[in-house]
């Protein structure tokens, strides 16, 4: 990745997490409700944590990126947004070129929306399409169809969107390489700047998971994982796709996920809404996933964190590497000794290599990365850094 | 007390047969111990022996007895430990005694144990006294019994005495035929110092304490004394009796039993088999038996955590201080970092030995596969002891290797006698002879290498005889051996915890085996794991953990890099319990994979 280039800065960016669903998709793990009685309600609360988070931390430096996340953030009115947008243009410092990214669903009502949603300056979508195969779809407990996304996806790029992003999830029980390709091919026809293909994952809690511990889902084999995890690296990289994360790629350096970038660059960010995370000044936290429980702490004059802890350098040193491993470009040797006053290669030698010899990793020029094959085994390496 | 009415005794019996609750009921009926005071099995003093049922340690107690003859008697009980890995205890225990109660269950009839402790028994010339015990018990078959033990030691059946411990029936008559046939001592009162020990026993505040029995001449406290084979000189700080507890006493006469504390710290100092006399008026020679005894079985212990290393230190001094025979010293493992090579005296000792390492001191430790010592003939005429597999030299200096053998004595039901064969030739056995305590049960000696019956041998004979055949041993002595030592490599690297020394003819198979083995205990990893089993510089079998193919996590939790951490770092905690050898992380279970094999297959 050309780092001149690449769409990536080191300012914080702003996370807002929109907690409401039309369905609750049985993979799903984000915290989102269907009931949408209290979106107002929670408009308001967001407003006021977003107000009480600058009166605890005296904060003026410039962000550089506001992410609508959750849930489904384009189910918000038009005039929610606004509210919540211009709340923002006055209290933050933005930057001239904020990426404003917004997630959506490719449902009809949504579509309609398009053309305000750029008025209202937000200038990056992120559209959760999944499949471009209908009876996958039913499977995900998706509520559109494949000829949704793609009228969606094309009545976002007549309403003037420039910056798009496919989310798409492979090795769902009984895929074949064969529909995943034509998925795949069906992005690529639409040509998105920027495309997330995710292994589907059982996480505790969600119902694909009580699913799976009951053996009503089988799920794909890890050899299986494998072969789509290297077949789309090598389906998209052929199409022009830079693979610049474990699970993202781009059509070019200037679309990363400037944002989502942040996290993976250890860089500060804020988040606002039930159970977002926000890291500043050396300290995470994250709200109390429940929107009762948020609307109540607010109400309250309290902010509704679950937890919050403060990194020691140990901890960051740990989670700048592994958060630095799943990307591409990997780790920065030179801004590494220069944090945490310590040579990488040296500190870690031994694993380091282990790993170069075996071909799981490898040094290019100033950086420390993964290969693909040693990306594919990812949690496993990490692991050797705690 | 004049010696005519002393009576010095002990009890043999299998485990279970009811020795301890025979001995609690005659603490009972003599008063020496109330029934408010009695907790069931008084005489075992660790939880681990009481847990187990078997007795380790020896205690002896010394009861007052009216006999219906009028007269008060002195009754020394000299308990005797259970198990086949403390011989020489138990024949030291027997040598302080004239006389012995032969205990044999009414259901289980005569084992294997009883047999060889009954053996040692009239090796010390010790009179018998035959009992029966459990005859209340439904499934009693007390004719049988009485029918085996006339087989075995030739008594009359009206010498048989019957009892039921548990009740209390027949516990009287036992007394009294302890009295009228073991014959009272028969020492010199006026001779020189000839007292035997045959236990010892650390206490916090005393030191050691020897049990002793004086045969001839009397000790007096304050007397200086001198151990006979060790050369040591102490003084008699305090001499006693011991009832339930130490009694305190000026002197101790021919014939009677009792404790000393000397000043010496360390049972180390006070051998057992060992002989007390005057240091100013020595007797001439030391009572005979005398042995030093000498670990069989050896096997390494390691913390697995390295910070424990020091703990462990104090926790094997500690236990030392109260068993003589666990010796123990530094030992490095490439593998395994730093530990302790330790010496048992079998199975069972070193059984005990990790458990109450683990139990009382709170160690987690790994220990390995235990072997024997191995005598090594070396082409220039030296003759060296090994104690590990890795200390064995190199094979082209060495001429031959000895390998210690047991005369092993197995009793079982006739019907299991094919099974017993069977497993015995594959365990290197010779066979030597049968006799048959009745139509039904026979008796089978062997000469078995005791490396084979260290390895799983005792649960595959209670497997193939259904519980039933009942296994004893003796040393018989070292034999030359076609052996040698099968090295396993995980990537190349000889892992030295993980070698062993095997008979030549078995070697393939049991590479083959063990590679097959670890690679069920070996998890997948980043990197192929190769496992091979070598003699030499020559493989002999080999097996592959294939390295793990995909294990990462899709999305990044959102902005949630907490709950990603702590993934990791949960995961990595799950490793910890592993050694990591080269490159390899390698599970604890993989050092015992030898032991283990059999639940494989």
């Amino acid at each position: 990745m050309n780092a001149e280039k690449a769409n990536i800065s080191f300012k914080p960016g702003i996370y807002l997490h929109i907690p409401f669903c039309e369905h609750k998709c049985g993979y799903c793990d984000f915290y989102s409700i269907t009931n949408r009685q209290q979106q107002p309600e929670f408009v308001r609360a967001l407003l006021i944590e977003t107000e009480k988070t600058l009166q605890v931390f005296s904060i003026d430096q410039t962000f550089d990126t506001i992410y609508f996340g959750g849930g489904t953030p384009s189910l918000l009115e038009i005039e929610q947004l606004e509210t919540i947008l211009e709340f923002l243009r006055q209290h933050f410092n933005l930057a001239q070129d904020c990426e404003i990214t917004l997630e959506m669903n490719p449902g009809a009502t949504e579509r309609e929306k398009l053309p305000l949603f750029k008025e209202l300056g937000i200038n990056r979508l992120s559209i959760g399409i999944q499949s471009f195969n209908d009876q996958e779809l039913r499977f995900l407990e998706r509520i559109h169809s494949t000829r949704q996304a793609i009228e969606a996806f094309e009545a976002a790029r007549k309403a003037g969107f420039d910056n798009i992003g496919l989310d798409l999830i492979y090795a769902l029980p009984n895929q074949t390489l064969t529909t995943w390709k034509h998925s795949l091919q069906k992005a690529v026809a639409l040509n998105p700047e920027h495309i997330s293909a995710y292994n589907l994952s059982y996480e505790p809690n969600t119902p694909f998971f009580r699913r799976l511990q009951k053996r009503q889902i089988m799920p794909a084999a890890e050899e299986n994982e494998l072969e789509f995890f290297n077949f789309t690296h090598q389906f998209l990289t052929e199409n022009g796709y830079l693979h610049y994360e474990v699970s993202n790629f781009t059509r070019d350096e200037a679309f990363v996920s400037r944002h989502n970038y942040k996290y993976w660059l250890h860089v500060p960010y804020l988040g606002f809404g039930p159970s977002a995370h926000s890291y500043w000044n050396g300290q995470r936290w994250g709200n109390k996933p429940s929107l009762s429980h948020y609307l109540q702490q607010l109400n309250n004059g309290q902010l509704p964190q679950d937890f919050s802890e403060t990194l020691d350098e140990q901890t960051k040193e740990f989670e700048h590497i592994f958060l630095r491993l799943r990307t591409y470009e990997g780790l920065d040797l030179a801004a590494f000794e220069n944090t945490f006053g310590r040579s990488f290669l040296q500190s870690y030698r031994k694993i380091v290599n282990e790993l170069i010899d075996s071909g799981l990793a490898q040094l290019t020029g100033k950086r420390f990365c993964l290969t693909q094959q040693g990306m594919a085994l990812c949690d496993e390496i990490l692991q050797r850094f705690v | 007390m004049d010696q005519k009415y002393i009576r010095n005794f002990c009890i043999i019996a299998h485990i279970d047969h009811g020795k301890s609750t025979l001995a609690d009921r005659m603490l009972e009926l003599t008063h020496t111990i109330s029934q408010r005071e009695l907790k069931n099995q008084v005489l075992d003093d660790m939880d681990l022996e009481r847990e187990r049922g078997i007795t380790i340690k020896s205690h002896p107690i010394r009861m007052y007895y009216r006999a219906k003859d009028g007269h008060e008697y002195i009754l020394n009980l000299i308990d005797t430990p259970g198990h086949v890995d403390f011989t020489y205890e138990v024949s030291r225990s027997l040598a302080a005694a004239e006389g012995a109660l032969l205990l044999v269950d009414a259901a289980q009839g005569v084992e294997a144990q009883t047999i060889s402790n009954l053996y040692l028994a009239i090796e010390n010339n010790l009179t018998i006294i035959p009992v029966i015990n459990k005859v209340d018990l439904p499934s009693a078959q007390v004719d049988v019994v009485k029918h085996q033990l006339i087989e075995l030691i030739g008594c009359s059946e009206d010498e048989i005495l019957l009892t039921s411990a548990k009740t209390g029936l027949g516990v009287e008559e036992v007394l009294e035929a302890v009295i009228d046939t073991i014959p009272p001592p028969k020492g010199q009162p006026d001779a020189s110092l000839q007292a035997l020990i045959f236990d010892s026993v650390f206490d916090n505040y005393r030191g050691a304490i020897s049990y002793i029995r004086i045969f001839n001449g009397s000790l007096r406290k304050g007397d200086p004394i001198r151990f006979f084979n060790t050369g040591r000189e102490y003084q008699a700080d305090e001499i006693g009796i011991l009832k339930l507890r130490r009694e305190p006493v000026d002197v101790l006469n021919a014939g009677e039993v009792g404790y000393l504390i000397s000043g010496a710290k360390n049972v180390k100092d006070i051998r057992v088999g060992d002989t007390v006399t005057h240091a100013k008026k020595p007797a001439d020679a030391p009572l005979p038996g005398y042995k030093d005894i000498k670990p069989m079985v050896f096997s390494g212990i390691y913390p697995v955590d390295s910070d424990d290393y020091e703990d462990l230190r104090d926790a094997l001094d500690k236990l030392s201080l109260n068993d003589s025979a666990l010796i123990y010293e530094p030992e490095t493992s490439k593998a395994l970092g730093f530990g302790f090579r330790c010496g048992f005296l079998g199975l069972l000792h070193m059984e005990i030995v990790q458990e109450r390492l683990e139990r009382e001191y709170d160690l987690t430790i790994i220990n390995t596969v235990p072997n024997v010592v191995y005598r090594v003939h070396l082409k220039n005429g030296e003759v060296v002891e090994i104690h590990t597999p890795t200390d064995l030299p190199n094979p082209a200096e060495i001429d031959h290797i000895e390998e210690p053998y047991i005369s092993a004595q197995i009793i079982t039901p006739s019907e299991y006698i094919g099974n017993i064969m069977k497993l015995s030739q594959e365990k290197r056995a010779v066979f030597k002879s049968t006799s048959y305590l009745d139509p039904t049960r026979a008796d089978l000696t062997f000469l078995f290498p005791l490396s084979e019956v260290i390895f799983d041998f005792y649960d595959r004979l209670k497997s193939v005889s259904r519980g039933y055949a009942s296994f004893d041993y003796e040393l018989e002595g070292y034999r030359p051996g076609n052996l040698v030592k099968l090295d396993i490599l995980i990537n190349g690297e000889p892992v030295d915890a993980l070698s062993t020394i095997v008979h030549q003819d078995k070697a393939y198979e049991m590479g083959q085996r063990l590679c097959r083995h670890l690679k069920q205990l070996i998890p997948r990893q980043l990197f192929e794991v190769a496992i091979q089993a070598a003699i030499g510089s020559k493989v002999i079998a080999r097996q592959t953990v294939k390295p793990l193919r995909k294990n990462v996590t899709a999305k990044c939790y959102g902005g949630d890099i907490t709950r990603k951490r702590k993934l990791l770092e949960k995961q990595k905690e799950g490793k910890k319990r592993m050694k990591q050898v080269g490159r390899v992380e390698i599970p604890q279970e993989a050092f015992l994979a030898v032991l283990s094999m059999n639940k494989e297959d």
